[in-house]
């Protein structure tokens, strides 16, 4: 890929006013964005089952803008990935991004699951029934199978 | 009003948050951030509304964050973890005076500002009892009633 990049006016006025936003010179700006945005393109390359198409084109977006760590990103997408190769009817979550993780949740009346991933991190899976308040948690490390109670848990949350 | 006393019960607070994306719950608003965990109080940032309103709020965080979620502070604190370990405090809000250059902001809205104090877990503690504070937070939120800020030209 080539890091230079010829940018019409109209994205060389939104880049420079972006930059003096958030305080930054534009040249800095201009390489931080570029960077970022080759990162996201890992993202976009990925090759994924059709359900999660929508999921990938909105971490691309938030890692071009540097919402959310590429790698947590790009690991949230191969466990997504695992979980549909695995159960290709399984329900679809929300998801959500932060400064430091991906998280994605799935809400089926009492019943909460959630996968976070951090950057460099295993899956960290978390159930809670708002009801009974039952809890229960487990890692999974990238390329392991799906273990059986994820597979259950996942059951549960199936609208 | 000084740092790190509570706010008084019966008041509301906004947490500020970005929108959600395929549905799901608002978990990851109540998410610290390393500039909370870093932060003096270790705790989250929300403003009292009636100091402060979610309009004011939104000029204090990036354009993105156009949720504001509404929690009273009774029940904030009327929360516990599962599971329910005895050594884990109770979530709490206390005041947070914001200043710039050492003089107190006078920014309209920054009266209000505030902290849940609670949500940084300590390595010794196991990770579910903070997600479950965490949802809790979030169901609260959801079910006192999310506003939805407009887009600006910023954030779009």
């Amino acid at each position: 890929m080539s890091n230079t990049v010829t940018l019409d006016d109209a994205t060389f006025a939104t880049l420079e006013a972006e930059a003096k936003r958030v305080g930054d010179t534009m040249e800095h700006y201009a390489a931080v964005t570029w960077q970022r945005f080759s990162k996201a393109q890992e993202i976009g390359r990925s090759t994924l089952p059709a359900p999660l198409l929508n999921y990938q084109h909105y971490l691309f977006q938030e890692v071009a803008q540097g919402f959310t760590p590429p790698d947590a990103a790009k690991r949230m997408l191969q466990f997504l990935r695992d979980i549909f190769i695995e159960m290709p009817d399984a329900p679809t979550p929300g998801m959500g991004t932060a400064e430091r993780q991906v998280l994605c949740t799935w809400d089926n009346g009492e019943h909460h699951l959630e996968i976070e991933v951090f950057a460099g991190g295993d899956g960290e899976w978390f159930y809670m029934n708002r009801e009974t308040r039952a809890v229960w948690e487990e890692d999974w490390q990238l390329g392991t199978p799906l273990s059986g109670d994820a597979k259950q848990y996942l059951e549960r949350v199936r609208p | 009003m000084t740092t790190g006393e509570p706010v008084p019960g019966g008041e509301t607070v906004i947490r500020m948050a970005t929108p959600l994306h395929f549905g799901g719950s608002l978990d990851a608003a109540f998410s610290p951030s390393s500039q909370d965990e870093a932060s003096p109080l270790q705790s989250v940032s929300v403003f009292v509304e009636i100091l402060t309103t979610p309009e004011q709020a939104a000029t204090f965080v990036a354009p993105r964050y156009t949720l504001a979620l509404r929690l009273s502070v009774d029940a904030i604190r009327a929360l516990r973890p599962e599971p329910d370990i005895p050594d884990v405090p109770r979530l709490n809000v206390v005041w947070d005076v914001l200043n710039t250059d050492s003089a107190p902001d006078t920014r309209p809205g920054a009266a209000g500002h505030a902290r849940i104090t609670g949500l940084v877990r300590p390595h010794t503690i196991p990770r579910s009892v903070y997600r479950s504070y965490r949802l809790q937070l979030a169901d609260l939120a959801q079910a006192t009633g999310v506003l939805s800020l407009p887009l600006t030209k910023e954030n779009r």
